[in-house]
């Protein structure tokens, strides 16, 4: 009798099981002309943190694939027709030897020209195909804004995002418990509270300021770990207020209590015994005035 | 015992559990899902990417050493402190736990929120060492 597999043959296989499934392509709205093109494809990158192949397609048989991960876009791997590439875009792209400056306006030219088309633009994000490379840092979607053709440029600075989420934001409303609400209702965590804006400036900081890190650099990296769950906190969970509690490994250190709603943001340490009190007033405030 | 059998297992103790899943942080997929159907393709992706967001970026560890800092902890070595991570909304409760001896790997539960948030967390706690040990059926 064969010995049972081990997990690492286990998740090799449910690996194989899941890469082939075929996502189904999602359109941006990105009405307008050229650079408003070129402004929803640099949104894409931006909000993509996990390495994927992002696969944009533009009318019939026009598609750009564009590996990306950390919010930076690392190569383009394909592209059709084949008129989309041009030799001085086909020598450098992806070419050992270039220059950092030269891959980004190589790429930053690819996208303009790709996004040069009048059609729908679509966009299909699949596992990515290229292995990690920590050498490779690729280029943010800011910096290749600043490198597009005059045509393809919107703004300089960061891009534009693509409208459909500007519309989900705009129709963001609370759903539960707010977040201030959710907070003052455990006193010990409101008193080591800080609160943000979207920017990470702070709104509130606590009075008695003890932290080894100032709470105004707290506020802000709370604002940052926001930016970057909150794509994939309102696809999977929902657009409402949203609280999170993550516990230490180590039973004596503090949880972490970050939350945010619309544009607002809040962190405070939370010590284990207090999780109790916590989860108790959320349940209260869920029950008398959730959904 | 096959890995769905014990994600079925796992789900049938945690109250209030509509989904289990198991995610694997290094490389952002979903790798098994229960049941078939309780989420769609795009949100058992978003669910992954949440946890890695959760457990793997850089503001998170950052968060995590701070806090720690003011409660005297030493430096962290890279590695992210959290162990486990509740999302709390106005609809459900999502729990994210490593499973213990495989920092890489996450178990997500997806429960109603009206359920004791406590109550879900140990149920779901309980069933980790079953998750680590399962094994895909001949």
């Amino acid at each position: 009798m064969s010995p049972p597999p081990s997990l690492a043959e286990i998740l090799a296989r449910a690996r194989a099981a899941a890469r082939p499934g075929a996502p189904r392509d999602r359109e941006i709205e990105a009405a307008g002309g050229t650079a408003e093109r070129a402004a929803a494809i640099l949104a894409e990158i931006d909000e993509t943190v996990l390495p994927r192949a992002l696969v944009f397609g533009l009318g019939k048989g026009r598609e750009l694939v564009l590996e990306a991960r950390a919010r930076r876009a690392l190569r383009i791997t394909g592209a059709t027709p084949e008129a989309v590439w041009t030799k001085a875009l086909r020598d450098t792209l992806g070419k050992a030897g270039e220059t950092d400056a030269q891959d980004a306006a190589a790429l930053a030219a690819m996208i303009a020209r790709f996004a040069a088309a009048e059609a729908a633009l679509t966009v299909r994000s699949q596992p990515a195909t290229l292995p990690p490379s920590f050498v490779d840092r690729g280029h943010s979607a800011e910096e290749l804004a600043a490198l597009l053709p005059e045509e393809a440029r919107s703004k300089p600075g960061k891009p534009a995002p693509a409208k459909t989420k500007a519309k989900r934001a705009d129709k963001a409303k609370p759903a539960g418990p707010a977040l201030r609400a959710w907070i003052e209702a455990c006193p010990p965590l409101m008193a080591a509270a800080v609160f943000a804006d979207a920017k990470g400036k702070p709104t509130q900081l606590p009075e008695a300021d003890g932290a080894a890190m100032p709470a105004a650099d707290l506020a802000r990296l709370a604002s940052e770990a926001a930016a970057q769950a909150r794509p994939f906190a309102s696809a999977a969970i929902g657009d409402g207020p949203l609280l999170f509690v993550a516990l230490p490994r180590a039973a004596s250190a503090p949880a972490l209590c970050l939350g945010f709603e619309a544009g607002a943001v809040a962190a405070a340490p939370l010590a284990a015994d207090e999780l109790g009190t916590l989860l108790a007033a959320w349940r209260d405030l869920a029950a008398g005035g959730g959904d | 015992m096959s890995l769905a059998a014990a994600l079925d297992s796992a789900m049938a103790q945690v109250p209030g559990c509509v989904f289990a899943g198991f995610v694997e942080l290094e490389s952002g997929l979903m790798l098994a899902a229960r049941p078939a159907g309780a989420l769609t393709e795009l949100e058992a992706d978003n669910l992954a990417a949440l946890a890695v967001v959760l457990y793997e970026a850089e503001p998170m560890r950052r968060l995590g050493d701070a806090i720690a800092g003011k409660a005297g902890g030493a430096a962290s070595s890279g590695e992210s402190r959290f162990g486990e991570a509740l999302a709390i909304s106005g609809a459900r409760l999502h729990l994210f736990l490593r499973l213990p001896g495989q920092a890489g790997q996450v178990a997500c539960f997806v429960s109603d929120h009206r359920e004791d948030p406590a109550k879900v967390l140990d149920a779901a706690r309980a069933g980790l060492a079953t998750l680590a040990k399962a094994k895909l059926a001949p």
